[in-house]
């Protein structure tokens, strides 16, 4: 007993432990930006690329070709490149009378890249015979030694046993094995798009599959083999442990061994590894399963296909694929290159006929010819390139007299540059990206003017906020500030029609308050129902009405389907109209007093009670007197069962008294339950002030308050788009952020918290009104919230902002739609652009409605003064703060551990959707299949699809985000910025690794500190800025 | 006039020959050529089928030789009007919608010359004609569905598809050649005018002609529009791009339906045929409805619906309710044309109803809900696969066959209410609010 607990135990943690490099994978309803590598951020950033691609299959760097490109451009910095080339080669030897560093260059900036195979068969021998223009001495292709040890690390090492066998083979056990696995997780883990789901999930995965699997009839020699094998062992654990016994895998390679499974099917495992982990997903508490649950599921679908077909017989567990590599090593070497597609096309079908029929002198014979022709054809090859590289050097000559060491030295150096070249070619595009940003900085930062400004703006520190940031400033007196989306206060939102919560904060964080949504004229029955969707409402409920059909609904679908592509905006409108207005509600976020919850309670058990009787007995509220519902509550609550002679009279019975308690939930330990929960809404006085104090510190608005403080919460809205939550606020969550704003809002306008405020040394005046909104970043427009509550004195100012406001998301959208169309004219006009936003954003065929977080590089921490001159062209993350009311850098921590973290998920996402849009990306959006109603798959069944689709990264086959690391610049005086990052250790670890490139910009100093090589070093001193305008004041 | 009938399908082929020479001049613009193209195409189409709506006759229209006719008449224009019209939807969808694909240019052109095909097919006046265009789909189905050339899995799919259409072509070859044999003739409208005066002529081995060409008829209908046995390659259309599924659910997968309309005046002179076909149409609406229920994504879903509702297409056939048939795949098109379009808004439904029950405390204190009566989803379910079920059942052998083929109207109306109610379930989510989440609340 103890040891089959132990060993469940260590299957547990062994496959938790492998699951790390696999990143969590969200439901696409709220779209989490995150970086595909995060398993692997405990290592340098080199090395977990190398390591990622290795895992994953995918390319860490782009392409030499498009750096090349993007040379030929001029966003690539030759002189780091080369500066960078210098540094390899520093430790390495030097080859006497060559230059190696122009080699390099040549090589990187001039030549086409090729692929490098990792086991080659050509030697330095063979290749310094070529150069000289003999031909390579004949010597036996390859040693036996060298051949079974490449073999055990390819086929042997961590390599699934049913990859080896296709690899050997050409069958497709791996494909079909993911098929199988697909169609079981989709089965499985379906949130609502089937009608008919899979019985049995309340068990498990691994249960509920079990029972279906037991009970499929053996019709197929796969089912029979998987029943044989779950008869076995009852849990998963079990299975789990018979399999890989079975299979013949050792104990020290397990853990290997269940993450190469793992990554095969990433999507799907990044999601159970998340769902497993949310214990208040309603999901996952009707149907739990996890990882243990699908490996075995896996495994034992494994080892069924391998014991089914009469090939497969021969090699199914490790053991006979050692004999084999033991025995027979040159068979299985042209299997593998054959069917692994690396064959010397010309020998391809004597190695496939020879392999078919089997006899063994044969084999060995073309083996011998194929080896030997290889290595040729390599050394050939090999040859080759160096002389291209050389005439493009310039340096033919040289090469002929190379001698052997030296070229054997000329090649290791190459081919160890060509795996280097991609952080070479990164470091020098971040060099240039840090240049740009350090010449538009303005030091010192021009003194805020001691003028009131007509508004004052809180924006998200999204990328997409720069732009209509600026534009505001330009078209009037205001002061926009930059601030986490969720404005500090992380709320667990329920909405009005919804009746479930929502997490409006970053994913890091948990919120501990609920806010709800009120009806502000009254409850009704059907909230939000118009006369039309009540009437559909009533056909749905009934199936006995005469319904509609297919004909006449076909013909209506009609409209939409014309409307939508034809006139998507003049359509939207149409139907908007149709479905009525949105009712004004209002936000319950004070904390509720004991009287206030009971009466609360009291009137819904009251209006429950009416409702009740006119559902059964069919009585008029008129005729029901308060008497008499008092009297049945209390009945009901006191679970007493006589009745009064008035209730009698009504014609009540004691089973209503009963219902009462039971179906409609009128009883002590409901209405306890309901005070409970009633309990957790709402914010303290004490936690409102707190949240906007630090609110307001975090970016520095400690006086000057302007009569308008815009909160701008930022949302987007698309049609037809499985990725719309992608471009929603990442700070809230994938939602939209205009209840953060509301909420903020309406904490920071009570008296009694400006109260406290005033007590804590801020001092806001009176007449300063705290104004939620929303901007809609598809079409810029900038939209005012709970204007109901605005005072009288300020309404005539409003106009003047609506105003303003227009202009700048115009202006915003006149920058910003050129950049979208893939045709070089665009539309120039504001109003023309203004359109043409609108449009994006309700037309159902636009596959691109906005760019969303694209192009994004920097991270900006410090005054508005700072970056109020620079167009960073939508790149930035803008995040306001000012050290000198940050005496202790607490402030500062809170920005590098929440926004600059979220900032860099979003950073790392891009980049790799970037590098490897099949891999680490999604692929093209016309493919997607919504599957499950969380996430997509291309085309008919595939992987769950992680990362950004091409259109959001991509502009007609070529990148448009630009693949850098994320390029943090924080302004504070050096040593108050160092203790910072010190004392937040994800951050400190992120820089150390390089994942994020940091840099402090003094400005007191005006020095620039880099963050590079485990240290930090002045990187620059930046120049003054004149004050221009105060001497073309006095000129 | 109605002689403009001939420049129906020369439309698109034209367009498509233009956008293809002039692509490397105009680059991507290229495209608007064949936008410019649909909507001649769409007008010619409303025009010709004005015309006939005015009155004029209906009439064969050719170029001179055996072959290469095309009718002017009411199912011909219908039929074209109806492809115009979805055909330019997806056109005008794909602007945008396909705009960062690279083959974007090959894409429409492709689209041209599947629209020309489908207008010849409809329009066909001749054996050969019919044969030829019927053929020329499957190829152009195949080249559309691939348009993502790196993909393995587009590839085997397309290539699937493909085969079953070769399968399929082979009763319909040998039905032209039995009437050929038989007639003498290609001409379509020649062939039913002899049948009308000898229905019960018969043919090789004795066999009766018009049963035996009536079932190698539907045999070939069976293949094109999915039903039992032969259906299996439609799930797997949706490797293909959205548009692409969007116009093969909303045009092409129901030409079964138009092919047995258009030989009507064979099936009517049979008996035993009809059972089979309303057979299978019920097996095929049972199996496709059933399955679609089980489905976990979106695109597979609509696919087994099609099935469905292509099977339910093949019972009014069945019937003899030949005219039902071509109106129920004129809706039925665009429906499903517009669900597939809309596929990727699932994300955003399901944003707004995540099918999770509504938290007690929120039903109690906001919405102050009682609890009520709930219907059973599954009984509710059942109800509406089967209501219409029997009452098409009951009318199949209750009533005669030609009496539906006269009294086109009459059962329209009468059918009016039954058929699609399994549909009307499936796309509007019964199970929310009310029933699924009310039902699991009240277990809750």
């Amino acid at each position: 007993m103890n040891n089959f607990l132990g060993m469940k135990l260590k299957i547990r943690s062994m496959i938790h432990m492998a699951a790390e490099p696999i990143p969590f994978f969200w439901p696409m309803r709220t779209f989490i930006h995150h970086n595909p590598l995060h398993g692997l951020e405990h290592l340098p950033f080199a090395e977990a690329v190398a390591q990622g691609s290795k895992l994953f299959h995918g390319r860490g760097y782009l392409p030499r070709s498009t750096y090349q490109g993007y040379l030929a451009q001029g966003k690539l910095d030759t002189g780091v490149l080369q500066a960078e080339l210098a540094a390899f080669l520093n430790g390495r030897d030097a080859v006497a009378g060559l230059d190696v560093h122009g080699w390099l260059l040549a090589l990187l900036t001039q030549t086409r890249e090729l692929p490098q195979p990792t086991f080659r068969l050509a030697e330095a021998a063979d290749i310094h015979a070529l150069l000289q223009g003999k031909e390579p001495v004949a010597t036996p292709g390859i040693g036996m030694e060298r051949l079974t040890t490449h073999l055990r690390q390819h086929l042997l090492a961590d390599c699934p046993v049913y990859e080896a066998v296709d690899v050997l083979y050409g069958t497709q056990l791996g494909e079909e094995l993911d098929t199988l696995l697909i169609k079981t997780c989709l089965d499985f883990f379906d949130e609502g798009q089937s009608a008919w789901g899979m019985p049995g999930r309340e068990q498990g995965f691994f249960q509920a599959w079990r029972e279906l699997a037991l009970h499929n009839p053996p019709l197929l020699q796969r089912t029979r083999q998987v029943r044989r094998i779950l008869a076995e062992a009852d849990t998963a654990e079990g299975i789990i442990a018979y399999v890989l016994a079975q299979l013949g895998i050792p104990e020290a390679q397990w853990m290997a061994y269940f993450t190469r499974e793992l990554a095969r099917l990433h999507g799907w495992v990044g999601f159970i590894r998340w769902r497993s982990g949310a214990k208040r997903y309603y999901w996952n508490q009707q149907y739990p399963g996890d990882l243990i649950d699908f490996m075995a599921i896996r495994l034992t679908l494994a080892l069924a296909l391998l014991h089914s077909g009469k090939l497969q017989r021969r090699l199914n567990n490790r053991t006979a694929l050692e004999k084999m590599i033991a025995e027979r090593p040159q068979e299985t070497w042209l299997r593998l290159e054959l069917h692994s597609r690396q064959i010397l096309p010309v020998m391809a079908h004597t190695v496939e006929r020879t392999l078919s029929r089997g006899k063994a002198a044969e084999m060995e014979a073309v083996f011998a010819t194929y080896t030997r022709q290889k290595r040729h054809h390599e050394a050939h090859q090999q040859a080759a390139q160096l002389q291209e590289l050389a005439q493009r050097a310039g340096d033919t000559a040289r090469l002929t007299s190379l001698t052997l060491a030296e070229l054997q030295t000329l090649l290791d150096t190459l081919s160890v540059c060509a795996q280097h070249e991609g952080m070479m070619w990164l470091r020098a595009m971040e060099a240039t990206a840090i240049q740009h940003l350090l010449g538009s900085l303005s030091l010192p930062a021009p003194a805020n003017d001691r003028k009131r400004p007509f508004a004052q703006a809180l924006f998200c520190i999204d990328t997409r906020s720069e732009r209509i940031r600026r534009h505001l400033e330009s078209v009037g007196d205001y002061q926009t500030f930059g601030i986490a989306g969720f404005f500090g206060v992380p709320v667990s939102f329920m909405e009005l029609g919804k009746g479930s919560e929502l997490h409006l904060c970053p994913v890091i964080l948990t919120p501990q308050n609920l806010v709800l949504e009120m009806a502000a004229t009254g409850i009704q029955d059907d909230p939000a129902m118009t006369a039309l969707e009540k009437a559909v409402h009533e056909l749905k409920a009934s199936v006995l009405t005469p319904f509609v059909t297919v004909e006449a609904i076909g013909l209506l679908f009609g409209f939409d389907m014309i409307g939508k592509t034809l006139a998507p905006k003049g359509y939207h409108n149409w139907r908007k109209h149709l479905h009525g207005g949105h009712p004004q509600t209002h936000l319950l976020l004070d904390k509720l007093s004991r009287t206030q919850a009971d009466s609360i309670i009291r009137a819904a058990q009251r209006a429950v009670i009416v409702k009740a009787l006119e559902l059964e007995f069919k009585l008029t509220p008129e005729t029901v007197t308060d008497a008499a519902i008092r009297e049945l509550r209390e009945a009901a609550l006191d679970n007493a069962s006589a009745l009064t002679e008035c209730l009698q009279h009504l014609g009540l019975g004691e089973g209503f008294i009963k219902r009462l308690q039971t179906d409609y939930r009128i009883n002590t330990p409901f209405a306890q339950w309901q005070l409970e929960r009633l309990g957790r809404i709402g914010f303290t006085l004490d936690e409102q002030t707190h949240y906007v104090t630090t609110a307001l510190r975090a970016i520095g608005l400690t006086d000057n308050f302007s009569r308008f403080v815009l909160l701008a919460g930022h949302g987007s809205t698309s049609a037809n788009n499985p990725y719309e939550s992608a471009l929603d606020c990442g700070a809230c969550g994938g939602n939209h952020g205009l209840v953060s704003a509301k909420v903020l809002a309406q904490m920071a306008n009570k008296p009694p918290v400006r109260r406290r405020l005033q007590e804590q040394g801020i001092s806001i005046p009176d007449d300063t009104w705290f104004l939620p909104a929303l901007h809609n970043t598809t079409t810029d427009e900038v939209q005012l919230l709970d204007l109901e509550r605005v005072p009288a004195t300020h309404l005539m100012y409003l106009d003047r902002l609506r105003k303003r406001l227009t202009a700048a998301s115009r202006l915003c959208a006149q920058e910003r739609i050129p950049t979208l169309s893939l045709d070089s004219h665009a539309c120039c006009k504001p109003a023309a652009a203004a359109a043409c936003a609108q449009r994006n954003a309700v037309d159902w065929s636009q596959v691109r409605p906005e760019w969303g977080l694209s192009r994004n590089a920097w991270f900006v921490i410090g005054r508005r003064g700072l970056t109020s001159a620079a167009s960073l062209d939508g790149r930035a993350f803008l995040h306001s703060y000012d050290y000198r009311v940050d005496p202790r850098q607490r402030l500062l921590e809170n920005i590098l551990t929440g926004p600059l973290v979220v900032g860099q998920w979003i950073n790392m996402e891009h980049y790799f959707s970037t590098v490897d849009n099949q891999r680490f990306g999604s692929g093209s959006k016309v493919n997607h299949n919504v599957a499950g109603r969380f996430g997509v798959m291309t085309g008919n069944i595939s992987d769950l699809r992680t990362g950004l689709p091409a259109q959001t990264v991509m502009k007609n086959g070529k990148p448009y985000h630009e693949p850098i690391r994320l390029i943090a610049l924080i302004e504070a005086p050096f040593a108050h910025a160092q203790q910072a990052v010190e004392r937040v250790i994800s951050v400190k670890r992120l820089a150390k690794n390089a994942w994020i490139r940091l840099l402090v910009v003094d400005p007191e100093t005006h020095t620039v500190h880099l963050f590079g090589d485990g240290g930090w070093h002045v990187h620059q001193q930046l120049a003054t800025t004149e004050p221009t305008r105060l001497e073309e004041a006095l000129a | 006039m109605d002689k403009l009938v001939l420049l129906l399908p020369a439309l698109p082929l034209l367009s498509a020959l233009l956008t293809h020479l002039l692509a490397g001049v105009l680059g991507r613009g290229a495209v608007r050529i064949g936008l410019v193209g649909g909507i001649l195409v769409w007008l010619l189409s409303a025009g010709l089928l004005w015309l006939k709506l005015a009155g004029q006759a209906a009439s064969l229209h050719g170029i001179g030789t055996h072959w290469g006719s095309l009718l002017f008449d009411p199912l011909s224009l219908l039929m074209a009007f109806v492809i115009a019209t979805i055909s330019l939807i997806v056109r005008v969808y794909s602007l945008r919608y396909m705009a960062e694909e690279s083959g974007y240019v090959r894409f429409f052109i492709l689209l041209d010359l599947m629209v020309a095909t489908l207008l010849v097919m409809v329009a066909a006046g001749d054996l050969i004609t019919l044969l030829v265009a019927w053929h020329l789909i499957g190829v152009l189905l195949y080249f559309l569905l691939g348009q993502d050339m790196r993909s393995q899995s587009a590839h085997r799919y397309g290539f699937w598809t493909l085969i079953t259409y070769r399968i399929g072509d082979l009763p319909l070859l040998l039905a032209a050649v039995l009437l050929f044999h038989a007639y003498g003739t290609w001409s379509l409208p020649e062939i039913f005018a002899q049948v009308q005066a000898d229905p019960a002529a018969t043919t090789v081995l004795g066999l009766p002609l018009a049963e035996v060409v009536a079932a190698l008829v539907a045999l070939a209908a069976f293949a094109r529009s999915a039903q039992f046995l032969l259906h299996t390659w439609l799930p797997y259309t949706m490797e293909g791009p959205s548009p692409v599924s969007a116009l093969m659910h909303a045009g092409i997968v129901n030409a079964g339906g138009f092919l047995i309309n258009r030989f009507a005046p064979v099936f009517v002179h049979t008996s035993e045929v009809l059972h089979w076909v309303f057979l299978v149409g019920l097996l095929t609406s049972l199996i496709g409805s059933v399955l679609m229920l089980t489905q976990n994504d979106i695109k597979k879903s609509l696919g087994y619906s099609t099935m469905g509702q292509m099977g339910f297409m093949i019972m009014e056939c069945g019937v003899g309710a030949f005219a039902l048939a071509i109106f129920h795949l004129i809706a039925h098109g665009l429906f499903k044309g517009t669900l597939f379009l809309n596929a990727g808004g699932v994300i955003g439904e399901a944003r707004r109803h995540d099918n999770t029950p509504k938290d007690a405390l929120y039903t109690f204190i906001i919405e102050k809900q009682p609890q009520g009566n709930r219907y059973p989803w599954l009984l509710m379910a059942a109800l509406t696969l089967l209501v219409p079920l029997a009452v098409l059942g009951l009318a199949h052998w209750a009533v005669e066959p030609a009496i539906f083929h006269q009294q086109g109207a009459v059962v329209l109306l009468f059918f009016g209410w039954v058929t699609g109610v399994q549909l009307l379930f499936a796309t509007y989510n019964m199970r929310s609010e009310n029933c699924r989440a009310g039902w699991a609340g009240y277990w809750h």
